[in-house]
C-alpha cells in the first residue's frame, strides 16, 4: 500500500515538474524569440509611410510595386492594414515580398502611400545573408568604359596590395570625384544612383560582388525623407555596408533596410515624374498592445499560433479575466489549506472578487453588503412560510435579481456608473451564500455566521487586491502558459500534510505540555 | 481557571509535531483519504444502512420505528408512531445533529418536546417535508426521514450536562479504539453537544474510562460552567461495553478511520448513535494529547497481529491512556 503511494507521489512530482518546465520554457521562448516584454512599461513603435507621387498618363492605369523589407536583425515590421488599403502583397519569382497597386488615371498629380508598423527588437538577431551567386555576369563593357575602369582602379590601388575592404572604400572615393560625363560612361542612371552604380561596375571588374542597399532612418517626426543608400559589398566572406560619400564602413543605427537583394525600391509603369518619400512617426503604445502588434506582424510570418494576441479584442477581454482566475484559485487553496480560514463556499470569495474588479472595491463592497443584508432578511421571512428548499432558494435568486436591477437603475439615476455594473455579481453564488448564511445563523448562531462572512469578505478583498494588480494582469495574460505552473503548484499543495497556520494557534495548549 | 482570552500567539510547527498533534491536512490526506474508500461512505452517511449493518453484526442501536421517503407518505406518519410512546425523527443523511426532532410523549394530536413545548400535527408534517426536500442532508440531496425510539438516557451524566444529551465519541483506527471523549452540552452551546458551539469535551482514558482533561473552546476547564460539577468526578459506566461496541463497528464497515458516537440507555446500556467518517480534531484538545503518535503506532503494527476485536481492545487499553 505504501509502495503504491510512493509511486503515486513520484508520478505527481514528475507531472508537476514537467508542467513547470513547459510553462517556463514557453515563457522563455516568448521573451527570447518573440520579444514579449517582461515588464508592462509602456513603450513605442514606429509608423512609417512610403508615399509615392506621380502623374498618371491618360487612359492608362498606373501600376506600382514597392519593395518590402525581408527580415531585419533590429526590427519587427509589418504592413498596417488600416493604412495600406490600396496595396496587396505578393512575392516575386525570387521569393521577395513586394506590395503592388493599380491606380486609375486622374488629371492631377497623385500620391498613394503604403504604411508599415515597425517595432524595435529587444534582442539583436544575427542575419546570415547568402553569398553572391557565381553566375552573375554583368553586361559587357564598352572599350571606353574598360579604359575608365582601369584608370580608376589604377588610382585607387596603384600597388595592387589593398585588401578588398580597403579597395571598396578607395573605389567609392574615386568614383565620387568623377565628372558627370565620366559617370555617364559607367552608368545609365542619374544623380546619386549613378555613383553607386559606377562603383559596382568597377568592383565587378576586380571580382568583388556589390549591390545597392536602400532603406529609411527611423527618426521621430522625419517627414518626406528620401530613401538612404549604401553600397553593400561582399568582402572576406561577409556583406558589408559602405557609405557612398565617405567610402567608410557604416552600420547605421535606427535604419530599416527596404531593398537589398531586390532589383529596385519601387517600380511604376503608366506614370511619369514619380518619386518616393518616407515619413516616420514614433507612436507610444502599452506593452500589451505592442505584443499584439508584434503578434500581428509575426503572424504574417506564420507564427501567430504562439499567442492569444491575435484573437479579436472582445475575446481578449474575456481571456484577460480567465488568465487571472487560476492565480485567484491558487490563493483560495492557500487560504484554506495553508492558512486554514473557513469561508462560506469554497470559491465564493474569488467570484465576488472578480465582480469587485468590474465595479472597483468600495462600490462593490457596498453593493455586496446591501444585497446580502436584504437577501438575508427576506430569507428569514421566507423561512417562516415553510417552503421546500428548491422553491425557497429560487425565490432568493429572484429577489437578488430584482435587487441588482434596482441598484443598477438607481446607479444610473444618480450617475454612479460603478453601481450600474452590479450585474457582474455572480447571482447564483450570492443566492447560495444567503441560503448558507441563513442556515448557519439558525444552527450555529449569529457569531459563527458573522465570523464566516467576515472571513469570506476579507478573502475576497485580498483576492481583489491580488487580481487588480496591473502588472500581474499584464504578466499572466501575456504569458498565460504560466498558469500551467500554477496548476502544478495547486497539485503539489494537494499533498501538503503540514499544519495549517490557524492550527498553530488552535492546538497551542497541546504543545505547551 | 485560566483566563479564556489570550493574545493569539503561535506555536512552532516542530513543537506541535513533537507533541504528536494531528493537523487537518494530514488527517484528510494520510488517514481519511488513505483508509476510507469513498464508496464505503454510505455505510456511515446513510443512517438506515448503518442501522441495518449494526443489526446484522449485533451492534446495539436505538430501536427502529420506521422511515418515510416519499412526500405522499408524510401525512400517514401518525399511523407509524401510534403504538410508540416516544420517538425521534432524523434525516437519513444528516450530519452534526442537524434536523433531529425529539418527541418525549404524544397523544396522536399533541406532541411534547423534551423541554415541555407542545407542537401539533402540522409542525411535525412540515419538519418531515423539510427533511425529504434535503434541507438537512449533505449537499441538499433529497433525503428520507428516519423514526427511532427515544433513548432513555440514564441520569448518570445529568450533573455534567446542561439540557442536551451527552454522547461518547471514540476514534477507531484499523479496528483499534485510539482516543475517546465525552461531549457535554452547556448553556453557551444552547444545550447541544457541538464542541465548536461551546460544549465541553472531556477526554476519557481508553484504559479505564476515567476522565483525563476537559476543555471548552480550546481552553482547559475543571468544572461545568453551568452546573458547577467537577469533571474529575465523572464516571463512564459500562466502559468495557463502549470499547466492544466501537471495536465491533470496525467489523461492520471497511472504513479504516472513523468516529463512533455512543450513548447510554438506562435499560439497554451503551447504544451506537451514529458513525462519522470524518471525525473532528478537537478530541485532541479534550484529551490534552495528540492523536498522531497513537495512529502511527497502530500503523506500525504488522497486518493481522490482532485478529479479534477483543485482542485489539486489549492492545489499545494497554497502550493508550
Amino acid at each position: 500500500m505504501s509502495e503504491d503511494h510512493r509511486q503515486h507521489r513520484k508520478t505527481l512530482y514528475w507531472l508537476v515538474s514537467s508542467l513547470c518546465v513547459i510553462a517556463v520554457a514557453i515563457t522563455f521562448a516568448k521573451v527570447k524569440y518573440l520579444d514579449f516584454s517582461l515588464s508592462d512599461k509602456a513603450s513605442f513603435y514606429y509608423q512609417a509611410d512610403a508615399s509615392i507621387s506621380f502623374d498618371t498618363e491618360k487612359d492608362q492605369n498606373a501600376h506600382i510595386t514597392l519593395s518590402l523589407p525581408e527580415r531585419s536583425p533590429l526590427y519587427y515590421f509589418g504592413s498596417d492594414p488600416s493604412g495600406s488599403k490600396l496595396f496587396k502583397v505578393f512575392r516575386t519569382d525570387d521569393g521577395l515580398a513586394r506590395a503592388e497597386a493599380e491606380i486609375k488615371p486622374e488629371k492631377n498629380r497623385q500620391t498613394v502611400s503604403y504604411r508599415f508598423k515597425i517595432i524595435p527588437r529587444a534582442y539583436e538577431e544575427v542575419l546570415n545573408l547568402p553569398a553572391p551567386s557565381e553566375n552573375e555576369h554583368s553586361a559587357p563593357l564598352s572599350d571606353e568604359a574598360k579604359a575608365l575602369v582601369a584608370s580608376i582602379l589604377e588610382k585607387a590601388d596603384p600597388e595592387s596590395k589593398l585588401s578588398p575592404q580597403e579597395l571598396v572604400s578607395a573605389v567609392l572615393i574615386e568614383v565620387g570625384s568623377l565628372s558627370p560625363a565620366d559617370k555617364k560612361v559607367l552608368s545609365q542612371k542619374s544623380g546619386s544612383d549613378a555613383a553607386i552604380d559606377a562603383a559596382i561596375t568597377v568592383l565587378g571588374d576586380r571580382g568583388i560582388s556589390a549591390r545597392v542597399v536602400r532603406g529609411i532612418y527611423l527618426n521621430d517626426k522625419s517627414r518626406n525623407q528620401q530613401a538612404a543608400q549604401f553600397l553593400d559589398a561582399y568582402c572576406n566572406g561577409s556583406w558589408k555596408m559602405f557609405k557612398p560619400s565617405t567610402g567608410a564602413i557604416d552600420n547605421p543605427k535606427d535604419f530599416l533596410v527596404l531593398q537589398r537583394t531586390g532589383k529596385s525600391l519601387f517600380e511604376i509603369s503608366g506614370a511619369s515624374n514619380s518619386s518616393i518619400r518616407f515619413s516616420v512617426t514614433k507612436v507610444p503604445a502599452g506593452a500589451a498592445s505592442l505584443n499584439r502588434i508584434r503578434a500581428d506582424v509575426i503572424g504574417e510570418q506564420r507564427l501567430s499560433e504562439f499567442s492569444v494576441f491575435s484573437l479579436p479584442a472582445s475575446e481578449q477581454n474575456m481571456l484577460k479575466r480567465l488568465a487571472l482566475l487560476p492565480l485567484a484559485i491558487l490563493f483560495i487553496v492557500i487560504t484554506r489549506n495553508i492558512v486554514g480560514i473557513q469561508t462560506m463556499g469554497t470559491f465564493m470569495p474569488v467570484l465576488i472578487a472578480m465582480a469587485f474588479l468590474e465595479m472597483s472595491l468600495v462600490p462593490g463592497l457596498i453593493c455586496f453588503s446591501i444585497i446580502l443584508a436584504a437577501g438575508l432578511s427576506i430569507r428569514a421571512w421566507l423561512s417562516k412560510l415553510n417552503l421546500l428548499m428548491v422553491p425557497r432558494i429560487s425565490a432568493v435568486v429572484v429577489v437578488v435579481i430584482l435587487l441588482m436591477q434596482l441598484i443598477s437603475i438607481l446607479g444610473n439615476i444618480f450617475d454612479l456608473p460603478d453601481f450600474m455594473s452590479v450585474t457582474f455579481f455572480p447571482l447564483i453564488i450570492i443566492a447560495w451564500t444567503i441560503e448558507r448564511a441563513s442556515t448557519t445563523w439558525e444552527e450555529d448562531g449569529a457569531r459563527n455566521t458573522i465570523n464566516q462572512l467576515a472571513a469570506s469578505l476579507a478573502t475576497a478583498v485580498v483576492s481583489y487586491l491580488v487580481l487588480s494588480n496591473s502588472y500581474l494582469q499584464y504578466f499572466l495574460y501575456t504569458f498565460s502558459e504560466l498558469n500551467l505552473a500554477i496548476l502544478g503548484v495547486i497539485l503539489l499543495l494537494g499533498t501538503y500534510t503540514g499544519y495549517r497556520l490557524t492550527e498553530l494557534f488552535r492546538f497551542k495548549s497541546l504543545a505547551d505540555k | 481557571m485560566r483566563l479564556p482570552l489570550k493574545l493569539p500567539k503561535f506555536v512552532s510547527p516542530e513543537k506541535l509535531f513533537e507533541s504528536g498533534v494531528l493537523g487537518m491536512n494530514r488527517r484528510n490526506h494520510s488517514y481519511i483519504m488513505r483508509y476510507n474508500d469513498r464508496r464505503n461512505y454510505p455505510d456511515v452517511d446513510d443512517k438506515l444502512r448503518t442501522k441495518k449493518l449494526a443489526m446484522k453484526y449485533g451492534v446495539a442501536t436505538a430501536e427502529l420505528v420506521g422511515s418515510i421517503d416519499c412526500q405522499f407518505q408524510v401525512k400517514s406518519f401518525p399511523k407509524m408512531i401510534k403504538d410508540v410512546p416516544d420517538f425521534v425523527i432524523k434525516p437519513g443523511h444528516g450530519s452534526g445533529g442537524r434536523g433531529i426532532l425529539v418527541i418525549k410523549s404524544h397523544d396522536g394530536r399533541n406532541f411534547y418536546k423534551p423541554n415541555g413545548a407542545v407542537c401539533g400535527y402540522n409542525f411535525i408534517y412540515d419538519h418531515i417535508s423539510n427533511i425529504l426536500s434535503g434541507l438537512y442532508s449533505l449537499g441538499g440531496r433529497p433525503d428520507y426521514a428516519l423514526f427511532e425510539r427515544c433513548i432513555d438516557f440514564s441520569d448518570v451524566y445529568s450533573r455534567f450536562s446542561y439540557q442536551g444529551v451527552p454522547d461518547v465519541r471514540l476514534i477507531v483506527f484499523k479496528g483499534y479504539p485510539v482516543m475517546s471523549m465525552i461531549r457535554l452540552a452547556t448553556k453557551l452551546s444552547d444545550g447541544r453537544a457541538n464542541l465548536h458551539q461551546g460544549a465541553v469535551g472531556v477526554g476519557i482514558s481508553i484504559r479505564d474510562g476515567r476522565p483525563l482533561f476537559a476543555a471548552q473552546h480550546n481552553c482547559e476547564v475543571t468544572h461545568h460552567p453551568d452546573t458547577g460539577a467537577a469533571f474529575s468526578e465523572l464516571v463512564i459506566p459500562h466502559w468495557e461495553e463502549h470499547l466492544e461496541l466501537a471495536a465491533k463497528c470496525a467489523e461492520m464497515t471497511p472504513l479504516g478511520y472513523f468516529g463512533a458516537d455512543i450513548s447510554t440507555d438506562s435499560k439497554r446500556g451503551p447504544l451506537l448513535l451514529e458513525l462519522n467518517a470524518r471525525p473532528g480534531l478537537a478530541i485532541q484538545i479534550a484529551n490534552g494529547c495528540g492523536l498522531l503518535k497513537r495512529l502511527q503506532l497502530v500503523e506500525s503494527l504488522p497486518e493481522n497481529l490482532h485478529k479479534t476485536p477483543e485482542e485489539r481492545i486489549a492492545f489499545s487499553r494497554e497502550n493508550f491512556d
